[in-house]
């Protein structure tokens, strides 16, 4: 799901700014103000200056990340939270790519323990959704990686957008665990692996992620919009 | 160092190389200078204890490790492991200086001073007052995105202050300046007591830094 800045045309009276990371389309094509506004212009794929891209990354990362986040969550003994609600699908990705769900989730635990610092880890499915580059689809074969501060494995490399790499080749979340200290400290305290532990064991929303699972293997991003 | 290399030969059981073969000898966790309740209500006992007797702690255990780790990979030859090795000594051997500079730099209030002399001199040159100089550094440091430090540093060629955030647990020698003062954001400095309002925190540790000790380091720099 590209970050896009998006600038509104001055033709006409500014509308309500748009919600985060779900921009309205423009009523009209990209061209239709020109030449007082060049396409370029209505389009906003205008270089942006290293601090809004950093601004963007922090704070865009992090409201996508968290929200992701309470969706693939859900309350320890619920329905959800079974194995049983793993979808067919779902665990036979998950059985391609690491052999088994509980190795899975012990690869998850392990990498969210080893992040240094603040960030996140990840299970994901590399997308080729938006990338005029790709060659072949984008498969569904489930990848785990971590990622430090707010960033996100959707981030790309763009040279409209983001300079600093964060993934040349973007993978989709479907599932992702908050090491930030924030998300256990009052807690854990320091005990980052005994929050792994339990929230890997029993806060797992697995219908939910059955669902981010069928929607970014079929190359859908909006799974998360809202 | 031979009469230390022999101590930590029979101290690490687990230690598969001779220990006359390391580099250094075992790294260890520094007491604080004073009880942890000392800088309350700054910064909670609770914080301080667990900041210096677990986080502390661990990079100082970790950085060992690794330690041994590369001496053991230096006695094998083998250069692909010294060099995964890299990213762990650095975190872990970062996170100990820096914390091995932190306690030093704060005393309980009723210990504290402003700075004096040349640091007092060097501070208002650059930034005027004391005030704007405390301001501008929170200011700096609260923007630290995730984890990191904020640093008054000294540079040696220009002969002035500096003020730098670095991330993670990236030690200020990595810049070339040397360390005065360091503040910690990493969360864990001050979640507990502060929750998420890091300026909060940035504003009550004023009380308790050791501006003697920053004097100190400076004197110390300049020489």
């Amino acid at each position: 799901m590209p970050i896009i800045v998006h600038t509104q045309a001055t033709a006409s009276p500014a509308p309500p700014p748009p919600p985060p990371l779900s921009l309205p389309p423009l009523p009209y094509g990209y061209d239709t103000l020109e030449p007082v506004i060049s396409s370029q212009v209505g389009s906003g794929r205008l270089p942006i200056t290293a601090a809004q891209e950093t601004t963007l990354r922090n704070q865009g990362g992090g409201l996508w990340n968290h929200q992701l986040f309470w969706k693939v969550m859900a309350s320890p003994g619920s329905a959800p939270t079974s194995r049983s609600a793993i979808s067919p699908a779902l665990l036979s990705a998950i059985q391609r790519a690491f052999g088994s769900v509980d190795e899975m989730l012990a690869q998850l635990k392990g990498s969210a323990d080893a992040v240094f610092g603040s960030g996140w880890a990840w299970v994901c499915v590399p997308s080729t959704a938006g990338d005029s580059n790709a060659s072949g689809g984008g498969g569904g074969g489930l990848q785990l990686l971590t990622t430090a501060n707010q960033d996100n494995p959707l981030m790309k490399a763009s040279s409209n957008l983001f300079a600093c790499v964060v993934r040349s080749q973007p993978c989709a979340p479907i599932l992702g665990i908050d090491v930030w200290e924030h998300a256990y400290y009052l807690q854990y305290q320091a005990k980052r692996s005994d929050y792994t532990q339990a929230w890997q064991q029993q806060l797992i929303n697995w219908a939910a992620v059955s669902a981010f699972y069928e929607a970014a293997a079929a190359g859908d991003l909006s799974y998360n919009d809202t | 160092m031979l009469a230390r290399v022999a101590l930590g030969f029979a101290r690490d059981g687990q230690s598969a190389v001779p220990a006359m073969t390391r580099a250094m000898s075992s790294v260890k966790l520094p007491d604080l200078p004073y009880s942890y309740g000392a800088l309350e209500p700054y910064i909670s006992g609770q914080i301080m204890e667990l900041h210096h007797s677990k986080h502390h702690a661990a990079y100082v255990a970790n950085l060992n490790k690794a330690l041994e780790q590369q001496a053991e990979a230096e006695h094998k030859g083998d250069v692909a492991k010294l060099i995964a090795l890299q990213s762990a000594i650095k975190f872990n051997g970062g996170g100990h200086i820096n914390h091995d500079i932190f306690w030093t730099n704060l005393c309980p209030h009723k210990e504290w001073q402003p700075p004096s002399g040349e640091l007092k001199t060097l501070i208002e040159a650059q930034w005027k007052t004391l005030d704007n100089f405390t301001t501008t550094f929170s200011a700096q440091t609260a923007a630290v995105q995730g984890s990191g430090w904020g640093w008054l540093g000294y540079n040696k060629a220009s002969h002035k202050l500096e003020l730098v955030t670095l991330p993670n647990q990236d030690p200020l020698s990595t810049t070339g300046l040397v360390p005065l003062l360091g503040i910690d954001v990493w969360e864990h400095a001050y979640y507990l007591q502060y929750k998420n309002v890091r300026p909060d925190y940035l504003k009550a540790i004023w009380n308790v830094v050791n501006w003697k000790n920053v004097e100190e380091r400076l004197a110390a720099a300049k020489k």
